[in-house]
């Protein structure tokens, strides 16, 4: 399986829009500026809405208006960081999936996103009976926890990859 | 911004020289600095895009209250990082034009943030200055972002 992934990695950089991305002087720097604007964007308000959640700050705001109003804010910045991001490993995709930081970061991801639809689903309905509190259930707060140490471990991994 | 001397003077303190010895200060130092800055950009969109009328509900001053803390850690440690990878890489960074913007930016962000945000962020003055406020807001925004990007265009220039 490990081939096979190589060798599609090897056939997408050589694909024209990968060779093109990485030979300019311009796009690769743009985009990349764009994908850091996109991650300090939705990290920025997806740290905050974990702050509200495990009752670190914003305490007298109430959690529905935290979310319904700062949520579309942090889809955004995550919408444009996640094409960004497509565009950065189409332009070198056989380093990418050589490198274990870049490699634990797509895992960190993907348990982000789960963390976030658990969240959704199962604890986020019930909102109205602890709406104003300062101190939250323990399952938010546990959201919250999990969700800041994923996106920390998640910018730590993306610019380790740089590196090592 | 500096004098090229201060960037040669860093270069041969013994500090330095033990930050560019090292194989992980820089870029664990890179990666804190990135996290606080984001940290600090969260907490200040939140009440710049209040101060624009967007956003959550309350009074610019009520949300600021409930993050300040975020804001001036985000603050002091995106400074405070700064400067560790400033020393470890003095002349890199002096001769870069990229880095002379993002001193720029980081100025401005904090004369503004000190002289006008905080100014604003008392109850009652962001409702009694709209104009002033959006001003601020932009600004602000500007600044820490600017000063983002301008951070990673280092690496490219």
């Amino acid at each position: 399986m490990w081939i096979s992934i190589l060798q599609w990695a090897e056939w997408l950089q050589n694909t024209g829009g990968s060779i093109a991305i990485r030979e300019s002087t311009l796009l690769f720097p743009f985009i990349e500026g764009a994908h850091v604007l996109g991650i300090a964007i939705s990290v920025g308000i997806i740290v905050l809405l974990d702050v509200r959640l495990l009752g670190w700050g914003l305490r007298n705001t109430a959690v529905s208006d935290v979310f319904e109003k700062l949520r579309p804010l942090a889809l955004f910045g995550f919408g444009l960081m996640f094409v960004t991001g497509l565009l950065l490993f189409w332009s070198e995709p056989v380093l990418c999936v050589t490198k274990v930081s870049f490699l634990v970061k797509l895992g960190l991801l993907a348990l982000a996103g789960l963390n976030a639809l658990i969240f959704d689903r199962s604890v986020y309905p019930s909102v109205r009976n602890w709406n104003t509190a300062g101190i939250l259930p323990s399952r938010a707060q546990f959201a919250g926890g999990a969700s800041l140490a994923l996106w920390l471990g998640i910018i730590f991994c993306g610019r380790w990859t740089a590196y090592f | 911004m500096l004098p090229a001397s201060v960037y040669t003077w860093l270069e041969t303190t013994k500090v330095s020289q033990f930050f560019q010895s090292s194989t992980y200060t820089f870029p664990v130092t890179e990666v804190l600095h990135l996290i606080w800055l984001m940290i600090l950009l969260g907490a200040t969109t939140v009440v710049c895009l209040r101060l624009l009328g967007y956003g959550l509900p309350q009074a610019a001053s009520t949300i600021h209250s409930g993050i300040w803390a975020w804001t001036w850690i985000g603050l002091g440690l995106v400074w405070g990082t700064g400067i560790i990878l400033l020393i470890a890489e003095p002349s890199k960074l002096g001769a870069n034009s990229a880095f002379a913007y993002k001193l720029w930016f980081l100025s401005a962000g904090l004369a503004i943030h000190c002289l006008g945000y905080l100014f604003l962020l008392r109850p009652g003055r962001a409702e009694a200055h709209p104009v002033l406020s959006k001003l601020v807001a932009v600004m602000v925004i500007v600044c820490w972002f600017g000063a983002g990007v301008a951070g990673r265009a280092i690496g490219f220039v």
